[in-house]
C-alpha cells in the first residue's frame, strides 16, 4: 500500500477543520488519530500508527479535492473500513520475521522483576487518592467498587473513567521507567 | 442499535467480538465519532482485563477473551501490565498500608479518633468554676458520645469494605499461586510431550528412510490449557519448507468422542481463513487423544501473517453440522536461512 504524503498546506488545512483554535485543533488531530489507532489494533493490525497516518492523509487529500465533509470523525471510519481492507490485500505487506525480531538482553525474570520495580514507584508516586481509588478498584469486587462510587457520589460508569484515566497515567509512567532502565 | 451503544454489555460483547458484522460496524462508527463512548469503551476493555487477570471472567467470557487478546504482542503487554498492577495491589504489598494510612487520616481527624476519647480526663477544677467547667464538660462529652456512635456507624462500614478487600485479595493470591503452580506444570508437561514428538518423529523417520531433506515438515504440538501469555506455541518455517504438521491434543471427555473433526485455521490479522481439513479422525496413543493434520507451508507463507488461531470443531450427533470445541493461539514465522 502507498503511503501518501501531506503537503503541509492539507495538514494545516486539515487542523482548521477540526478547530478554527490551532491548539485545539492539535488536541482534535491526537483524539482522532488515538482513535484510529485503536481501531486497527483491535483488528489485529501490527502497524496502527502508519494506518492512521494513512487515514488522516487521505481524508486531508478529499479535503484539496474540494470534498465537503460534514462530520469528520464519521467519515475518517469510511476510509479507515478502505484503508483497513487495501492492508489485508496487500502481497507486500511486510511479515514479521524471526529473525529480525529484537530480543531483550534481559532474562525474562530481570525482566519481571523491572517492571514490577517499575509499577511500584508508579504507583507510588501518584497523590494519594489516586493511589486509594486504584488499589482499591484492583482489590474490590463489583460490590465492593459500586460501594465505592456509592460513597464518593459517582456513578458506576464516572467511577470507572475516573479510575481508567488514573491508570493511563500509571501505565505511561510504568512504560517510561521501563523504556528508561 | 443506537439506544444501546454505549450500554456496558453492548461495549463487552464488542469487546469480545460477539457483535454481528453489522452491529460491530456501527459501534465502531459510533465511538470513532463519540469522545466520551471512545472513553468508556477503553475503560470497560481495562476492567475485562483486569477481570481476566483477577479469574473474575465466566468459562465462555475467557475464552473469548483469550482468543482477541492472547492474539497480538501489543494486548498481550496490556495484559502483563494489569498482571503487576494486581500483583502490586495485593494485601501482602506495602501499598496497601499506605492505602489504610490514607483513609483513616481522610477520614477522621485525630482529635475525633476513640483512642483521644478514651485518654481524655477532666482536669481538677474547684468552686463555681469547676461546676461550671463541669456544665462545659459534659456538653463536651455528650457531643463527643455523639461523634463516637457516628463514627463507630462509619468505621464498621469502612471495616466491611476493608474486609471485602483483603478477602478479594487474599483470593487472588491463592488462585495466582494455583495458576504458577499450573503453568509450571504445563510447561513441564509440554517439554516432555515435544521431546516425545521430536522422538516419535526421528524413529519414524528413520523407519521410512525418508528421502525428503531436512525441514520438509515442520511439527508444531498444540496443548489444551497450554496458554503462555509470553512465549506462545510458535513454529518456525524455512524456504524447504513444504508441511507444518499440527498435533492437537484433546482434553478427556466423558461423552463418546464425535464421529470426526473439522480443523479450522485463520490468521488472527483480518479474521481470515487460510486453511481447513474436514473428515479428520480422532487418533489414540496410550491415553493421550489427539488429531494429527498436515497443513501447506505455503498457506502460512502467503498469509503473509504470524499469528494465527486453529479451531477444533467436532460433528454433531446428526452429522449435519459442527459445533465449536477448542481453539489454540500460535504463531508462524519464517527464517530465510
Amino acid at each position: 500500500m502507498k503511503i501518501l504524503d501531506l503537503s503541509e498546506e492539507s495538514f494545516i488545512r486539515l487542523l482548521a477543520r477540526l478547530n478554527a483554535d490551532p491548539m485545539l485543533a492539535g488536541e482534535e488531530y491526537e483524539k482522532l488519530r488515538a482513535r484510529l489507532m485503536y481501531f486497527f489494533e483491535r483488528k489485529g493490525c501490527r502497524t496502527p500508527a502508519e494506518l492512521s497516518d494513512e487515514t488522516i492523509n487521505r481524508i486531508a487529500r478529499k479535503m484539496e479535492e474540494g470534498l465537503e465533509i460534514e462530520d469528520l470523525f464519521k467519515f475518517s471510519y469510511g476510509v479507515a473500513r478502505l484503508v483497513l481492507l487495501e492492508h489485508w490485500r496487500d502481497p507486500k505487506r511486510e511479515w514479521d520475521q524471526l529473525d529480525q525480531r529484537v530480543s531483550s538482553p534481559r532474562s525474562d525474570r530481570e525482566f519481571d522483576e523491572l517492571r514490577l520495580q517499575c509499577m511500584e514507584k508508579c504507583l507510588q508516586a501518584l497523590p494519594s487518592e489516586e493511589r486509594d481509588l486504584i488499589v482499591k478498584n484492583c482489590t474490590l469486587d463489583k460490590k465492593g467498587k459500586e460501594e465505592v462510587a456509592r460513597a464518593m457520589g459517582l456513578t458506576m460508569n464516572a467511577l470507572r473513567i475516573r479510575t481508567f484515566r488514573i491508570r493511563t497515567k500509571l501505565h505511561e509512567c510504568r512504560e517510561k521507567c521501563i523504556r528508561g532502565a | 442499535m443506537n439506544h444501546s451503544s454505549g450500554s456496558d454489555q453492548t461495549i463487552i460483547r464488542y469487546l469480545l467480538n460477539e457483535l454481528s458484522a453489522h452491529d460491530q460496524a456501527r459501534f465502531e462508527e459510533a465511538y470513532l465519532s463519540d469522545g466520551s463512548l471512545f472513553e468508556q469503551v477503553q475503560a470497560l476493555e481495562d476492567e475485562l482485563i483486569e477481570n481476566y487477570v483477577k479469574g473474575d471472567l465466566s468459562g465462555r467470557e475467557r475464552r473469548r477473551f483469550e482468543r482477541h487478546y492472547l492474539a497480538s504482542d501489543q494486548r498481550r503487554a496490556r495484559i502483563e501490565a494489569a498482571r503487576d498492577l494486581v500483583q502490586m495491589c495485593s494485601p501482602r504489598s506495602s501499598t496497601k498500608t499506605a492505602t489504610d494510612d490514607s483513609i483513616g487520616s481522610k477520614f477522621f481527624p485525630s482529635l475525633l479518633r476513640p483512642r483521644s476519647l478514651a485518654n481524655w480526663r477532666p482536669a481538677p477544677v474547684f468552686g463555681a468554676a469547676a461546676a461550671l467547667l463541669s456544665l462545659v464538660v459534659a456538653g463536651l462529652v455528650i457531643e463527643l458520645l455523639r461523634l463516637r456512635g457516628q463514627f463507630a456507624t462509619v468505621s464498621e462500614e469502612l471495616a466491611t469494605i476493608e474486609r471485602r478487600a483483603e478477602e478479594s485479595g487474599r483470593r487472588l493470591v491463592h488462585e495466582r499461586e494455583q495458576l504458577a503452580e499450573e503453568r509450571k506444570q504445563s510447561v513441564e508437561l509440554r517439554e516432555k510431550l515435544e521431546n516425545l514428538y521430536s522422538q516419535l518423529d526421528r524413529s519414524s523417520r528413520e523407519q521410512t528412510n525418508s528421502q525428503a531433506p531436512n525441514n520438509q515438515i515442520v511439527f508444531l504440538a498444540l496443548t489444551p490449557g497450554v496458554r503462555s501469555i509470553i512465549k506462545p506455541d510458535r513454529a518456525v518455517i524455512y524456504p524447504s519448507t513444504r508441511f507444518v504438521e499440527l498435533r492437537v491434543e484433546l482434553e478427556e471427555r466423558e461423552s463418546p468422542p464425535p464421529r470426526s473433526y473439522r480443523l479450522v485455521v485463520k490468521a488472527v490479522d483480518g479474521d481470515r481463513e487460510i486453511w481447513t481439513q474436514e473428515g479428520i479422525k480422532l487418533r489414540r496413543r496410550n491415553s493421550a487423544r489427539y488429531v494429527m493434520v498436515r497443513a501447506p507451508a505455503d498457506r502460512f507463507k502467503a498469509a503473509g501473517a504470524q499469528d494465527f488461531m486453529l479451531t477444533l470443531d467436532a460433528l454433531t450427533a446428526g452429522g449435519k453440522g459442527y459445533e465449536e470445541l477448542e481453539s489454540y493461539y500460535f504463531q508462524v514465522t519464517a527464517s530465510r536461512r
